[in-house]
């Protein structure tokens, strides 16, 4: 499958059917592809599970626009690297020299280690928000949205009114923060 | 710009190079503007790790609703099965007693799915690349007869044996498995080295079985029945039952 402008715009909305389709339309033919590696069938899974995190990632980056390849293609490409990251982990590296290149580097894996302190308290911190406030900072930081394009998709008056409130949700996101560190 | 400007385009990555020599320099000299930006960095750190984690959760929440399913489905079907059972009964001894000429046909149906693309990626560029992307674009789209023809081109072009290998699968779509077993039992694979060497023995071996050449079938299906090969379990299950009407 080819992936539509419309289709794009749900997954960045991480639109559960749009990812549920292409989750199940690549599953088998990714799982039998990346089986001539002899990975355990465990880990195939758990790597299929990754890319799609990583196509959501790609998405939200602005990495599909221009996309010149079919989906399944650029799906199979990260799946590829995320093999090679597996079977280099494990030292078992053998002839694969087609990953050598620096175009594999943008499908680095980025959450293999584990964060420190604080990056954990305030995912929690993050859960127990409000809804909306949690949005709006997911937004403005992960999706790099500005105060004028937040606005229009939150249904807000204007920019200024979603300045104010993402000053509010960082206040109220502090207080959360300082409760559970004296918690 | 104001300070808090300033902090956000750093951790940002969006500031001009004189903002940011002012920023490297204050993160240096001062202490609360450091911990301003590294405060920052944490929480869009947080933040990207809380979104890999919900999609993580929203995939494998499929692979639960679909065991889930799978469960139900089995436990509707149970107060069926003692009636099923006789019926089996009455059915298999009818089976035996006048086999009927189609059998082999019914089990290659009920084992037959269609060989997904694994030749990937496709990378458009020159003429042969792009052949390869309509070939299997055509595939993919299930015209075959279109396919087969590309990949005709794409073998007399290339030589690659997966060309070969997919014109075959092509056939075998159509209906015809004597011209998909004279292409596959052509390739000559290369110090074993491709994977789909070990889809062409299973597909070899449902082809024979679909045109009743039990003998082939079976050679073809004990191969792909090998430790380690893609198609194993169902082989050895086929075979299992190929034997007991051999």
């Amino acid at each position: 499958m080819d992936i539509h402008t419309a289709d794009l715009a749900l997954l960045k909305q991480k639109n559960e059917e749009i990812i549920r389709r292409i989750y199940e339309e690549n599953k088998e033919a990714f799982l039998l592809f990346v089986r001539q590696y002899g990975l355990p069938d465990e880990e195939v899974q758990d790597i299929y599970q990754e890319m799609m995190v990583a196509l959501y990632e790609h998405a939200v980056k602005g990495k599909l626009e221009q996309l010149k390849t079919p989906l399944r293609t650029y799906l199979f490409a990260i799946g590829k690297y995320m093999v090679y990251a597996r079977l280099k982990k494990a030292g078992n590296i053998v002839k694969l020299s087609e990953f050598d290149t620096a175009e594999w580097s943008e499908f680095a894996w980025p959450y293999e280690e584990l964060p420190d302190k604080r990056v954990l308290a305030l995912q929690q911190s993050l859960k127990q928000l409000g809804e909306k406030c949690r949005q709006l900072l997911i937004r403005y930081y992960y999706h790099n949205l500005t105060m004028k394009v937040i606005a229009s998709e939150m249904e807000y008056e204007n920019a200024d009114v979603v300045k104010s409130l993402k000053a509010r949700c960082m206040k109220q996101l502090k207080s959360i923060l300082n409760s559970s560190n004296h918690g | 710009m104001d300070r808090e400007a300033l902090i956000e385009g750093y951790v940002f990555g969006n500031l001009n190079p004189d903002d940011l020599a002012k920023a490297d320099a204050l993160r240096k000299l001062d202490v609360t503007f450091d911990e301003a930006v590294t405060a920052l960095q944490a929480l869009r750190q947080a933040i990207a790790r809380n979104e890999h984690n919900d999609i993580r959760q929203m995939v494998k929440k499929f692979e639960q609703q679909k065991q889930q399913a799978s469960v139900k489905s089995i436990n509707r079907s149970i107060k069926w099965w003692a009636l099923a059972a006789s019926l089996l009964l009455v059915f298999s001894l009818a089976y035996w007693l006048y086999p009927t000429g189609n059998q082999n046909e019914k089990l290659y149906a009920s084992y037959y799915k269609t060989m997904p693309n694994i030749v990937s990626p496709i990378v458009r560029g020159t003429q042969q690349q792009d052949t390869v992307a309509m070939a299997f674009t055509a595939y993919e789209q299930m015209n075959y007869k279109k396919a087969e023809f590309l990949f005709s081109i794409l073998y007399s072009q290339s030589k690659e044996p997966y060309a070969l290998f997919y014109q075959g699968m092509c056939k075998l779509e159509m209906n015809d498995a004597k011209g998909c077993i004279s292409l596959l039992e052509s390739i000559t694979w290369v110090n074993g080295r491709y994977l789909l060497a070990d889809f062409s023995e299973w597909y070899l071996g449902l082809a024979n079985l679909k045109v009743n050449k039990l003998p082939a079938a079976q050679k073809y299906l004990e191969a792909a029945a090998q430790q380690g090969k893609p198609y194993q379990s169902q082989a050895s299950a086929l075979l299992l039952k190929l034997r007991r009407t051999l």
